[in-house]
């Protein structure tokens, strides 16, 4: 039986009333991730597994009783390594424990694993963690995208139901698209990001990836809540977000931002889109083309905020204070500089140096002053479309399929564009989700919805329905030869 | 936005610049890895060259949202014709409004600060004997 059949909500339930065993899931996971492992591409999907997993303990109360879930390696956890999939972190372990995870562990999950990710969080394919690129399930020469892409492939293998991610500029949905699975960034502030290691403050959230919306939502609703340990994070209440799945889009109105449907998008994607519109117009959804005029400024501001703010995150990492120490240096500059230099890989060098350039003298107004002013442009967009009645917002997640493994590994900017149409809403802090809409030539394609601030439950009312009317993209063929789990 | 020093046809980020960055980010970069980031950088520079085009406004600082949602929850009740929304139309800052109204104390335009206890004239503070 694979782990989340019934969905997460329904197996906890089960767990709860002693029909299921409290590990049975858990080893379930452990199996099917040694089925994958032992395939002919293994998928590569985790950093750290316990193998004891089933033999964890929890409160056999909670919504996620006994339910297997694979946390992003850059949240801090107790009793496995935190690497953040960088050298620099390699023997790294938390001395605390990230309130995401605390809250799903008082919620009765079992953590199974820490699951591969671009390093730092800095990356769109999986391909630059230091512990090697995670495979898509769906085809193990393309990527799962990034840079959740260990938590999205984890969850589409059927390894997991559900997995934690972070969402700087989408690194939770453009993962959950390349790989079939649903993948939701709430609002900034709704998600303690206390133990999230931080690479852009002011962009970074915490996020959920299931096989199904409710499962995402389930997943959410655990997480969300205010933490008085991150300054950040906002006390207001939570919504019942799984309640919100059954609710339905009969006068719904759903924006179509005219500038994410470019004339070079992928035709294939563009179809699929269409048919998803499609769809919720056909369950009740009215549909309206609007205009966020200033999406074209998003990427630039994007990926020079978020690394000016890496820049100055990541100036801890000295070789002192944290992990990696080079053993070669003779004096204390030295030992910053090889330290860091050994540490990190090519993408996280590219990324702080171009974020202290844009903050240095003589470039800080054209740069990172510009990029503010864009950012707030980008915000009032989102704040104009929802006042005016949109109640959300629908584009493709990215512009095209899972893209092969090292297709774009070598030309940063290419690889920046496949966040084209997820950073606005990073920018802007709203909630944001990704939703399968349909299959290219066997590879998974999203849906992005995104609504206003503290919208999560219309966000989930629309991607049930989404779900609902397209039906998921199902899953990923078990390798052969290894057994299935 | 660049300096004019190239080093290579469409280099705009000088390899003496990269070096320079790098010493302020406590990173060392050999000379081939200095040159292939200046060729990047310059490559990803370009692109942002756009930025210049964005009409200057007031910047958040965060992603932070600032006040409550502007929708209503979808499948309540709700009045839609609220506050037309032009292009550009801003929130009213709440703390906008004369310093002097929000100041404990204000006296020819600076705060008057309570003097801290144990600090000679504080309120109720016991004048030392010598």
């Amino acid at each position: 039986m694979k782990a989340n059949a019934g969905g997460v909500a329904a197996r906890a339930a089960e767990v709860r009333n002693g029909k299921l065993a409290w590990g049975s899931m858990a080893a379930q996971a452990l199996e099917a991730h040694g089925t994958w492992e032992r395939g002919p591409a293994p998928l590569n999907a985790f950093i750290a597994v316990d193998a004891n997993a089933d033999r964890q303990r929890g409160p056999r109360d909670g919504p996620l009783a006994g339910i297997p879930v694979a946390v992003k390696d850059n949240l801090a956890t107790a009793g496995f390594p935190t690497t953040c999939g960088s050298r620099i972190l390699e023997e790294f372990r938390s001395p605390y424990e990230a309130t995401a995870v605390r809250r799903l562990r008082g919620a009765g999950a079992v953590i199974v694993g820490k699951t591969n990710m671009d390093e730092f969080a800095m990356g769109s394919s999986t391909e630059n963690s230091a512990f090697g690129p995670t495979r898509n399930p769906w085809h193990a020469e393309r990527v799962p995208g990034g840079s959740s892409g260990g938590s999205a492939a984890a969850v589409a293998a059927g390894i997991v139901p559900v997995a934690v991610g972070s969402d700087t500029g989408g690194s939770v949905r453009q993962p959950a698209s390349f790989c079939g699975v649903v993948g939701i960034k709430p609002t900034y502030g709704r998600v303690s990001r206390y133990g999230l290691v931080a690479f852009a403050s002011s962009l970074d959230q915490v996020g959920a990836l299931g096989r199904t919306v409710r499962d995402a939502a389930t997943l959410l609703e655990v997480l969300s809540g205010h933490d008085p340990r991150d300054a950040t994070s906002v006390n207001r209440p939570v919504p019942p977000l799984t309640a919100a799945c059954d609710r339905g889009v009969r006068g719904l109105v759903v924006g179509v931002p005219r500038e994410y449907f470019p004339a070079g998008l992928d035709p294939v994607v563009r179809r699929l889109a269409e048919h998803a519109l499609g769809a919720l117009e056909g369950a009740g959804a009215e549909l309206r083309e609007v205009s966020l005029p200033h999406t074209r400024y998003a990427i630039p501001a994007y990926y020079i905020i978020a690394p000016a703010e890496a820049s100055s995150n990541l100036a801890r990492y000295d070789g002192v204070r944290f992990g990696r120490r080079c053993r070669e240096a003779d004096t204390t500059e030295r030992l910053y500089e090889l330290s860091r230099s050994e540490g990190f890989g090519t993408e996280v060098k590219r990324r702080i140096l171009l974020g202290t350039y844009a903050l240095s003298a003589g470039y800080y107004d054209a740069y990172y002053g510009r990029a503010q002013e864009a950012r707030a442009a980008v915000a009032r967009d989102f704040e104009r479309t929802f006042r005016d009645g949109v109640d959300v917002l629908f584009t493709p997640t990215a512009p095209t399929p899972a893209f092969k493994l090292g297709e774009r590994i070598h030309d940063p900017y290419q690889m920046y564009l496949s966040d084209v149409f997820t950073v606005t809403a990073n920018l802007a802090g709203v909630p944001a989700i990704s939703v399968p809409i349909g299959l290219a030539e066997g590879l998974p394609v999203g849906g992005q919805l995104m609504a206003a601030h503290w919208r999560e439950d219309t966000l989930l009312t629309a991607a049930a329905a989404l779900e609902a009317e397209l039906g998921t993209v199902g899953s990923p063929p078990v390798p052969s030869g290894a057994g299935a789990a | 936005m660049n300096r004019p020093d190239e080093t290579e046809p469409g280099v705009t980020v000088t390899i003496q610049e990269i070096h320079r960055i790098a010493a302020l980010a406590r990173v060392r970069l050999d000379q081939g890895e200095a040159k292939r980031m200046a060729r990047e950088m310059s490559s990803i520079l370009e692109h942002m060259a756009v930025l210049s085009g964005v009409a200057p406004e007031p910047a958040p600082t965060s992603g932070v949202p600032q006040g409550e949602g502007s929708t209503r929850p979808f499948g309540e009740a709700s009045d839609r014709s609220g506050p037309p929304a032009g292009e550009g139309a801003t929130t009213p800052d709440p703390l906008e409004r004369p310093l002097a109204r929000i100041a404990p104390d204000w006296r020819d335009g600076l705060f008057i600060v309570p003097r801290l206890p144990g600090v000679a004239g504080a309120p109720g503070e016991r004048k030392s004997s010598s």
